[in-house]
């Protein structure tokens, strides 16, 4: 019977998460407080239904936890893991109980732990792509490039100054006609006015990047994208085939300098691709920060931005059907190129996966 | 009848030997492993720089006999521990049952107080044994300890007697030492590689009223106790119980990561479990109050009166909320003009301490009712006893 139809009136669920998911193993608090009917006390079954609920509430704000387009995906396979709850427990530990006589409530906190890999795994074997035959499964082409300042050009500020000047001559002259001859006599007055004015231009520090697509961004990206079930094609393997349209140098290139990849080179790459039957396209950018020192550790700390987009071609115009960031992660390690290496494998990663988990969500395969 | 004898013999022995070894395997299969990662400090770089001057300006010394770690393994080598202590080689990554443990210094006090013309020297050190698993960098276990040094002197402590007296609590053969302190605790500790829930003091305060009768009145000082009296605490519920009890991190953690630095200056960060159970203490009041008097002198009770909470974060449940108090009576001879009220309010604080971690095992009502005025709350008290079990 179920839970509802038995106890009917009051249920309220919360949990909350205390361990990273990084590993097989991930621990969440649960929490269950139900109104019970049993005469009496409440029942081993209801107590039974509560710890059940307790588990299933730790589990959902686990899931919530990773973000809103995995909660998504998670909606889909939510009775699933609900339905077999005891295959994905390692295990759980009673924190508290309690029984309200008076009120009829019987509430439990328990700490769950839960194989989060097969839970995620479950997620994305139940995705679109993953469900596909493998006639079905689409091409993608990745082009993420990273940058690092490598000048910076300062301009001095530019002043413009104008004075105006201005004379004005006043002159007067007189005629005295008297019996002795004709006198002649003049004055004169000047005033100068001076207009001072002008302005100050200040030009944006003209800075230079050195651009590259390094072997961690793609090793990173390629196996999120790779384990979701997309048949990766690396940008530089079909550079040729699409006739220089898909370039991953001229990436680079608009990368060096400006704040984006231009459209020409988009629409290029869009183009070169569509010529190959190539649906799918993620482009990106990653852009290394100045290194400081971590305040916690003391090591060298360097941050990424990272930006990115997933472009759809099977129609006739390219269209973005997922995009992240800008987001920032940061990379620690003992000396400035580790601390880079981490941050970027760290952005990679966490770009890739929120952009398939929106791509699963959406169904696209 | 002797061969009988022979083969009764025989078999017990045989029975004994059997039994013996079994013991042995049994003990050894269940013993974690951990492997000693030597002496640390705690907190985040900015804090390991400043907050242990004499301790670094020692570690500084290059003798490999004088350093931390190997006063430490002096102390450690021949010892019995309830756990196969390594100490010779390196942590294994595919011993997945196997921890790590470092000594952490958390705190180090220097205090230099005028008392009736003479100087008093105290030095405070608080540590903790952490015990961690090297493949998460996750904190398992943590026991804290104390060490509290006092010492009189009738010239203005100079920088060098002082640090000579840091070098005697680290490296001296008197009772007061940094490392045996720490090897006796390490002895007491029941170490197992997971535990079910955890507990934590997460807020620690003393009132205004408190702060007022402390030979220093700043608001730095004010959190410097509020750390020592929550690390106090910790300490004598973790071994009056002989429970796990998560570090108070007021400050020395960021998130729930756990930053520390070793002595040859490589640096770690663990993740700290969120407390299952979690313990507010406030310091609400000290107060002295005159109990005799006669010609050899007069006694006082300095009374501490300090108030715990311990919850259920998640549900918010309260177990048992209450304020508690404690009278240390304390003779002053007539001959002594100056008194150090501070230290006795602190030692009957010190007592309450002690008293209360060591109920929370076995819950009295009489004592209830002596150290809060009445018996009240008995039934809360009680659950204390749950609550520590639910730790072990």
């Amino acid at each position: 019977m179920p839970l509802s139809r038995k106890m009917g009136v009051f249920f309220l669920l919360f949990a909350v998460l205390f361990t990273g998911a990084a590993s097989a193993e991930a621990v969440s608090k649960g929490m269950a407080e139900i109104t019970y009917e049993s005469w009496g006390s409440v029942s081993s079954d209801e107590k039974k239904a509560a710890k059940e609920y307790a588990i299933k509430s730790a589990i959902s704000v686990w899931a919530s936890k990773q973000g809103e387009s995995f909660l998504k995906n998670y909606e889909l396979v939510r009775k699933k893991v609900e339905g077999n709850i005891s295959d994905y427990l390692f295990g759980t530990t009673l924190i508290d109980e309690n029984t309200d006589k008076d009120e009829k409530l019987y509430r439990v906190v328990l700490k769950v732990s839960f194989d989060d890999i097969r839970i995620k795994n479950l997620v994305s074997s139940s995705s679109g792509i993953a469900q596909a035959e493998d006639d079905e499964l689409s091409y993608m082409v990745s082009i993420f490039v990273s940058r690092r300042q490598s000048s910076v050009q300062e301009f001095d500020e530019k002043v413009y100054k104008r004075v105006d000047t201005q004379n004005d001559i006043r002159g007067e002259e007189h005629e005295d006609v008297s019996a002795s001859g004709v006198q002649l006599s003049s004055s004169s007055s000047q005033t100068t006015k001076k207009t001072t004015g002008g302005s100050h231009t200040k030009r944006s520090d003209k800075i230079t990047y050195e651009v590259s697509s390094s072997n961690e961004i793609s090793t990173a990206m390629n196996e999120v994208f790779s384990v979701n079930g997309f048949e990766v094609v690396e940008a530089e393997y079909i550079e040729d085939e699409s006739g220089g349209l898909l370039s991953v140098e001229a990436f680079k290139q608009d990368f060096s300098q400006g704040e984006d990849v231009s459209g020409r080179t988009k629409r290029n790459a869009a183009k070169g691709a569509k010529m190959l039957e190539i649906p799918y396209m993620a482009v990106g950018t990653l852009d290394i920060g100045i290194k400081d020192t971590d305040p916690a550790s003391g090591l060298t700390r360097v941050f990424v931005t990272v930006t990115g987009k997933f472009i759809s071609m099977k129609k006739r115009f390219p269209k973005t059907i997922a995009s992240v960031g800008p987001v920032q992660y940061a990379g620690i390690g003992p000396n400035q190129s580790v601390a880079e290496r981490n941050a970027l494998k760290l952005a990679s990663t966490n770009a890739a996966t929120e952009l398939v988990n929106q791509l699963n969500a959406k169904g696209i395969k | 009848m002797d061969i009988v004898r022979h083969v009764l013999n025989h078999t017990l022995k045989s029975y004994l030997l059997i039994l013996f070894l079994s013991s042995f395997l049994v003990t050894e299969s269940y013993a974690v492993n951990v492997y000693g990662s030597g002496f640390s400090y705690l907190g985040s770089a900015e804090h390991v720089e400043s907050a242990f001057p004499y301790t670094q300006k020692l570690s500084l010394n290059e003798n490999l006999e004088t350093s931390f770690d190997a006063a430490f393994l002096r102390k450690v080598k021949d010892e019995k521990f309830n756990f196969n202590y390594i100490i010779k080689d390196l942590a294994s990554l595919g011993d997945e049952e196997a921890l790590t443990f470092t000594l952490a210094l958390q705190q180090e006090k220097t205090s230099i107080e005028e008392i009736g013309g003479v100087f008093k020297v105290l030095i405070e050190l608080e540590a903790q044994l952490l015990f961690f698993d090297f493949n998460s960098m996750s904190i398992v276990a943590s026991y804290p300890i104390n060490l509290q040094y006092i010492d009189v002197s009738e010239e203005t402590p100079s920088e060098n007697y002082i640090e000579q007296k840091f070098n005697d609590i680290y490296f001296g053969s008197s009772k007061i030492n940094f490392f045996d302190i720490a090897v006796e605790r390490l002895k007491a500790v029941r170490i197992k590689k997971r535990y079910s829930n955890y507990i934590q003091v997460v807020n620690s305060s003393i009132s205004d009223s408190v702060l007022n009768l402390s030979p220093n009145k700043s608001k730095g000082e004010s959190r410097r106790l509020s750390q020592y009296y929550a690390q106090s605490f910790s300490q004598l519920m973790s071994s009056n119980q002989d429970i796990s009890v998560l570090p108070y991190m007021k400050g020395h953690a960021i998130g729930s990561k756990l930053s520390g630095r070793y002595a040859n200056g490589e640096v770690y960060s663990l993740e700290i479990p969120e407390p299952d159970y979690a313990v507010d203490i406030n310091i609400a009041a000290f107060k002295k109050k005159l109990f005799s008097e006669n010609k050899s002198g007069k006694s006082f009770i300095y009374a501490a009166q300090a108030e715990f909470n311990f919850y259920e974060p998640l549900s918010q449940r309260t177990y048992f909320h209450k304020k508690l108090f404690n009278g240390a009576t304390k003779v002053i001879p007539s001959s002594q003009v100056i008194v150090d009220d501070w230290a006795a309010y602190n030692d009957s604080l010190k007592i309450l301490f002690d008293k209360f971690t060591r109920q929370l095992g076995m819950p009295s009502k009489k004592w209830l009712k002596k150290h809060s005025g009445s018996s009240d709350g008995y039934k809360s008290f009680l659950t204390l006893k749950k609550v520590i079990d639910q730790c072990r």
